[in-house]
């Protein structure tokens, strides 16, 4: 049997060959993707539980600059479909699930892109409040528009929560809180008797934390504290108190603390649509990065407690290791400067603890270079034996 | 009675043999596939029969052919029977961070992957006794689980480690995504399921380093990657996918 021509070429493990999708339009690749994501595809994946939309992911981060942009318009031509169509062909053809997934995840690189924004906002508006799977397609549209960092108006979002229902209780909480965390918390207090809230916030906490600081969630969580039942609050209290101890150790919250969360929202901003659209200058948005190198080095005299603080860089390595486009000398230089960090608050801080994080930061070092390492590779084995680190 | 004794007086015995052929030259995965499904023994004669009539109602393409054959094994998951285990004993698995983070957003519980893996950071360490009531609840993965169990702790994770890959490689895995989490619980007896074809070909992708269990096996056995030095594999079984409050041991990397 002979495979379309709309197909790209494959290796012998069925995978796509990045460069074969030069020869494709943007119309073929969408019929691809399809295949895929329905199951009709023999692609050979490293890992028994990987999934379609992962391999799909893997694909684009794999394609050239110009093959990434057909990629991304097919999945606009599949948006534009599902809007005209309505859901019967794709949830009959691919899982939902793994296609809003896929927009989420692709539309942040290698730069955030608003492109898929409107179709979002309008498949989540015409089918919000309708059953399955017209209501399954207005939730993953507004999951994909809070994966992008989609900051829409208010009225946006409560309006699609009263159409929703209570399965939109957590999603309308995010989108709120990526416009104004204090007016989502706000939102959620007037929620905070219905069933579900808890778990709204509980699952959404420690990334607010990441990006918002200890400092401002403690004091938002006080207040909705006062608007839950007794049970939610009993149980908050005892999570809050959980994070806090992994985040702040038995340590006040320190100056430090304070500076590193400002850095890592600067650098979250900049995978930020809105923020990107504000400062359009890529070399902009390097200079912040430098700068956040400069004030790594030497080690801030301020560092209390480096278990923790570390805690804090393992959330700017993720995003790090996300920005997978930024220029790889760039890259290098703050893992270097990361892991030389590392390397200096491990002489007061648990050796097995800092042992593994620092495991992570050189995982994701590889992770993100792949074949091409720019910088010199790590000292220490995976057992974690390095004289020079614990010595 | 197997898949091939089912077709082997099938009046299109041989456009199921030639649409089976096409797919497994495609890729060794899609070979694999079919000699485990020539294979398998703890299926039922009504199974194959029924199987062989999806086959033939697909399109005559590879893809069509192993879409039926994957949507066939959907609704004939966890079939196997109970693994015959001891009464008390700790299940292991392996599973990059990050995709647990997308199982947790697949799953909707949170709405992207960030937020799964600050989740997830943030209950690395912490004893399960002390875990949230909320955290407790939540689904560690999505549809099946496949576990190995049996191996001391020792060969896992010992002083010193083993190499990361020198594990994987052994439970027919490679590292793919680090880091990777060790996830070690407990399951209720019976819940543990000897691996069929259908456990394996479920799912998408497929793996490639799967193998049916004989008759009388008292469980599966791992199948390892052709250039693992573990020839043996480990045990394994198949089973629902586990929540946070059966984990015996902290969430922590492998």
């Amino acid at each position: 049997m002979t495979r379309p021509a709309w197909y790209p070429l494959t290796d012998t493990d069925g995978r796509a060959i990045a460069e074969s999708f030069r020869s494709l339009s943007a119309d073929q690749v969408s019929r691809w993707i399809q295949v895929v994501l329905a199951g009709e595809d023999s692609f050979v994946a490293a890992a028994r539980d990987s999934s379609p939309w992962n391999y799909l992911k893997e694909v684009y981060h794999s394609l050239d600059s110009i093959s990434r942009e057909v990629f991304r318009d097919s999945l606009i031509i599949l948006l534009e479909r599902l809007l005209t169509d309505g859901p019967d062909h794709l949830e009959d053809a691919a899982p939902l699930e793994y296609f809003f997934l896929l927009i989420g995840s692709v539309f942040r690189f290698p730069y955030p892109s608003t492109a898929p924004v409107s179709l979002l906002r309008t498949l989540g508006e015409k089918f919000v409040g309708q059953a399955d799977p017209a209501g399954k397609i207005a939730w993953r549209a507004l999951q994909a528009l809070v994966a992008l960092k989609y900051r829409g108006d208010s009225l946006f979002w409560e309006k699609l929560y009263t159409k929703g229902g209570s399965s939109f209780l957590g999603l309308t909480f995010s989108g709120l809180c990526l416009r104004d965390v204090q007016e989502g918390f706000d939102w959620l207090a007037e929620h905070g008797r219905e069933p579900g809230v808890l778990a709204a916030l509980f699952f959404r906490l420690p990334l607010l934390i990441q990006e918002n600081g200890v400092a401002l969630i403690s004091r938002l969580l006080d207040k909705l504290g006062r608007h839950l039942s007794k049970q939610d609050t009993e149980e908050l209290a005892y999570y809050a108190a959980q994070l806090k101890l992994r985040l702040a150790g038995d340590l006040r919250p320190s100056p430090f603390y304070e500076w590193l969360s400002e850095e890592v929202r600067v650098f979250a901003d900049y995978l930020d649509p809105e923020m990107s659209q504000r400062h359009p200058s890529l070399a902009r948005q390097i200079e912040a990065l430098e700068s956040l190198v400069a004030e790594l080095h030497p080690v801030p005299e301020s560092l209390k407690n480096p278990s923790w603080a570390i805690r804090v860089l393992f959330g700017l390595s993720s995003s790090i290791a996300r920005a997978r486009d930024l220029p790889q000398a760039l890259l290098s230089k703050v893992l270097f400067e990361l892991d030389d960090y590392i390397t200096n608050a491990a002489k007061s801080a648990s050796a097995m603890e800092l042992r593994q994080q620092r495991l992570i930061l050189l995982d994701r070092r590889f992770v993100l270079f792949g074949s091409d390492v720019l910088i010199a590779p790590p000292e220490i084995d995976r057992a974690g034996h390095s004289p020079s680190m614990f010595s | 009675m197997n898949f091939s004794d089912l077709i082997s007086s099938h009046p299109s015995r041989e456009d199921i043999l030639s649409r089976l052929r096409d797919l497994a030259d495609e890729t060794g995965t899609n070979s694999q596939m079919r000699q485990n499904l020539l294979t398998e023994v703890r299926l039922k004669e009504d199974d194959w029969a029924e199987l062989a009539t999806i086959i033939l109602a697909a399109p005559p393409t590879t893809g069509a052919t192993r879409s039926s054959i994957r949507k066939w094994c959907l609704t004939r998951t966890l079939r196997g029977g109970p693994a015959n285990l001891p009464s008390t004993v700790n299940f292991y698995r392996y599973i990059s961070f990050s995709r647990v983070s997308e199982c947790l957003a697949e799953s909707g519980v949170v709405d992207s992957e960030d937020q799964g893996d600050a989740l997830l950071f943030s209950h690395l360490g912490i004893e399960p006794s002390k875990f949230s009531a909320t955290f407790r609840d939540t689904p560690l993965g999505r549809f099946l689980m496949w576990s190995t169990f049996g191996v001391s702790l020792a060969t896992l994770i010992g002083e010193p480690s083993p190499p990361l890959e020198d594990v994987l490689c052994a439970l027919g895995l490679t590292v793919n995504h680090p880091p990777y989490l060790l996830l070690e619980f407990t399951m209720p007896s019976g819940k543990a399921q000897i691996p069929t074809f259908c456990d394996a070909y479920a799912g998408d992708p497929w793996n490639r380093y799967f193998r049916s269990s004989a008759i009388g096996d008292a469980h599966g056995r791992t199948m390892p990657t052709d250039t693992c030095k573990r020839e043996n594999g480990f045990p394994e079984v198949v089973h629902e996918v586990i929540t946070a409050a059966t984990l015996t041991s902290p969430l922590r990397y492998a």
